[in-house]
């Protein structure tokens, strides 16, 4: 499934994009650590998010594949995950709509149609996980042969697990415990560690990196950088906003388990640092990789025309008349 | 003219599928050796080893209870890591279902859950 993944990136983003993704999801510990888990399935977690980034466009743009179809598709994924595994379910019903928001911000959509979209895409996934709920229940009523208590033990597991939770000390919060405290924990969890190193005290990347780095790059973008000085950045805007957009929802639908379980995130602390792949890291994988590669040819434009911006800075006309060369150049090309 | 510049678009986009079919094949080797054996030593010595296998006993339990009393003798559910004690009800078991039946129809080996390692992996990476 990330092969294919990585296929579509270099389709979508060109070869470096996906070549760096490659690089960084075999380097992501907790994605290494739960990818041959058979308890975990690890595959039907991202399934749902994979399909949702890779069908949206044909949704967009072809007009035999209809936007039902794609519903279908996410509500089945969803559902499948949904039959085997209940941790981590609102960061994958969450991590559905990314598709929808990624191509409808980039292909200048109205507000409303995207926000239709991603409506009816929740619904879709939510719809298959309650289908899943009745699943348990009638195989539950069928097992003990009583229909009374056929969600009890679900309810029962929810409800001490959630943020409001805290008389159960075995899987709920001790008192005082908020999820603030929890997740402060989580941002020193490593994400990424460097290979091939005998210390075991290895270099390592940690989760609030990541989660600077998504604060970072949107104000970075549209503050720190001058469209004239960077062309490159203002000639792709639209994509790197929707990708700014898509990273953020992600890191909101990763979250979204954080604290609604915070019982869960107080006992797992062991193994729940793979809810911030559903979606979040692989966002910003996708979102670093664009950014490092638009600097790189933007580099490269600079070496090629020999015209560096603290030159272009020195007169503003100048500055003008070299970013029309280059937005010509680029418009030829 | 024209024969020409569509024998090189066709040529492009030929040479184009071929490049990404390899990057596919290349990149799905890579993954599927990282995730079943961690290929690049990440974590803490042992961490990838023992990585929520207590988890996955109640799969591996299951594959006893399945072959012990039948396919349906836990209800569907997945054991919660004792076989003669009350099946893990928080989840419908689909994995489980599946890996039992595999279990069953492939003659209960005991390499199944190197090869069901293998398989998820697999399945994560290509």
């Amino acid at each position: 499934m990330m092969a294919l993944f990585t296929v579509f990136l270099c389709r979508r983003f060109g070869w470096f994009v996906s070549l760096a993704f490659a690089v960084l999801l075999s380097l992501s510990d907790w994605l290494v650590f739960a990818g041959r888990n058979m308890y975990l399935v690890y595959f039907l977690h991202l399934l749902p998010f994979v399909l949702s980034f890779m069908l949206f466009p044909l949704v967009v743009k072809n007009r035999h594949f209809r936007f039902t179809h794609f519903l279908w598709i996410i509500g089945a994924a969803s559902l499948l995950n949904a039959l085997c595994f209940f941790d981590y379910v609102s960061n994958i019903v969450l991590s559905t709509a990314i598709g929808p928001l990624f191509f409808g911000i980039c292909e200048r959509k109205d507000w409303r149609q995207i926000s239709r979209w991603v409506i009816f895409t929740l619904l879709a996934s939510g719809g298959a996980v309650i289908l899943s709920v009745l699943a348990i229940g009638v195989q539950t009523a069928l097992y003990t042969g009583e229909i009374s208590s056929c969600f009890n033990h679900i309810i029962h597991q929810a409800a001490f697990r959630s943020i409001a939770a805290e008389q159960n000390q075995q899987i709920g919060t001790p008192p005082g415990v908020s999820a603030w405290m929890i997740f402060e924990q989580y941002l020193t969890l490593p994400m990424i560690s460097l290979p091939f190193q005998k210390n075991p005290n290895r270099y390592r990347i940690f989760f609030s990196l990541f989660a600077a780095i998504v604060a970072l790059l949107p104000l970075g973008m549209s503050a720190g950088l001058d469209r004239k000085v960077f062309p490159r950045f203002a000639s792709s805007q639209r994509m790197l906003w929707a990708l700014a957009v898509s990273t953020a929802w992600g890191l909101a639908a990763s979250l979204s388990w954080a604290f609604l379980m915070k019982g869960h995130m107080f006992h797992h602390m062991h193994m729940n640092g793979m809810l911030f792949y559903i979606p979040y890291m692989l966002m910003i994988y996708i979102f670093f990789a664009v950014v490092v590669r638009l600097l790189l040819l933007q580099v490269w434009d600079w070496v090629r025309n020999r015209e560096w911006p603290c030159y272009a800075m020195e007169d503003e006309s100048k500055a003008t008349v070299i970013s029309k060369g280059f937005n010509t150049k680029k418009r030829s090309s | 003219m024209y024969e020409n510049w569509l024998w090189n678009m066709i040529f492009m986009k030929k040479q184009a599928l071929l490049l990404q079919g390899l990057l596919f094949f290349a990149v799905a080797i890579l993954f599927t050796a990282n995730f079943n054996s961690n290929l690049f030593g990440l974590g803490k010595p042992g961490q990838f080893e023992g990585f929520q296998m207590d988890s996955e006993e109640s799969v591996r339990v299951m594959l006893q209870k399945v072959a012990r009393d039948g396919y349906w003798s836990s209800g569907g559910f997945m054991m919660a890591r004792d076989i003669d004690k009350e099946p893990y009800m928080s989840a419908w078991g689909l994995q489980g279902k599946v890996a039992s039946a595999l279990y069953l129809l492939g003659g209960q080996k005991s390499d199944f859950i190197k090869k069901g390692h293998f398989t998820v992996s697999f399945c994560l990476a290509s």
